[in-house]
């Protein structure tokens, strides 16, 4: 069992220009990390980062949004934050959330070697408080690794927003 | 109530939004007119050196 990485690809450059999936699996589920330039998209995450996080964020700094490539892409945008037991998939082990999470931050980091982005944001989605939990653990193991390639890591108290500045 | 119907107006903005770019994104695939800008392969090969474990 591993992460399986895909190619990144560009979304629509009509719709959404400068937006980019990468694609990884896991335990055969697919998941999309999309990565999307701040003027490309509403403003209404990075302004709740600002708020939350008490930060300034890059004019073209990109949000981040994550989940199974199913949900990312779906045409039902009511179904919002489902959990795999909703999506009738077996839940994950810890090693298993652990890996996923993995996944999620090396699509970040290889994204950030090719683009070299002012920064990076999200929120966890309907601010589930089991993703920003798991959101929040990420950020204590991992959040360190970004510094040695010049973004610091930010996040709330609730672990609600996240962002990585260059 | 204000904040809150802005707020759902804007969700519904960028849904929609999301909706158009997803089926643009999928037709574009089914035509093979993906535009990558990481393969796979060298994906995979970096992720090798990756500080993250992925296995």
């Amino acid at each position: 069992m591993g992460i399986v990485f895909g190619n990144r690809e560009f979304i629509d450059e009509t719709t959404l220009p400068g937006a980019q999936i990468q694609h990884f699996s896991m335990a055969g589920t697919n998941y999309g990390a999309l990565f999307i330039p701040r003027p490309a998209w509403d403003d209404t995450t990075a302004i709740k980062v600002v708020r939350e996080l008490g930060i300034q964020l890059p004019e073209d700094a990109y949000e981040i949004k994550f989940d199974t490539l199913n949900s990312l892409l779906d045409e039902n945008p009511t179904h919002g934050y489902r959990t795999r037991q909703q999506l009738g998939l077996p839940p994950y082990s810890l090693q298993e959330l652990n890996l996923l999470g993995s996944g999620l931050l090396e699509s970040i980091n290889l994204f950030d070697q090719d683009m070299h982005g002012s920064g990076y944001y999200g929120c966890a989605v309907d601010d589930n408080a089991q993703l920003c939990h798991y959101y929040k653990r990420l950020y204590r193991r991992y959040g360190a690794h970004f510094v040695a390639n010049g973004l610091t890591p930010c996040t709330s108290q609730r672990g609600t927003c996240y962002a990585f500045i260059r | 109530m204000h904040s809150y119907v802005k707020d759902q107006s804007t969700q519904q903005r960028k849904a929609a939004t999301i909706k158009v770019a997803r089926m643009r994104y999928l037709a574009a695939k089914k035509h093979g007119k993906i535009n990558i800008t990481l393969s796979a392969e060298e994906a995979q090969k970096r992720a090798q050196k990756s500080v993250f474990r992925l296995s």
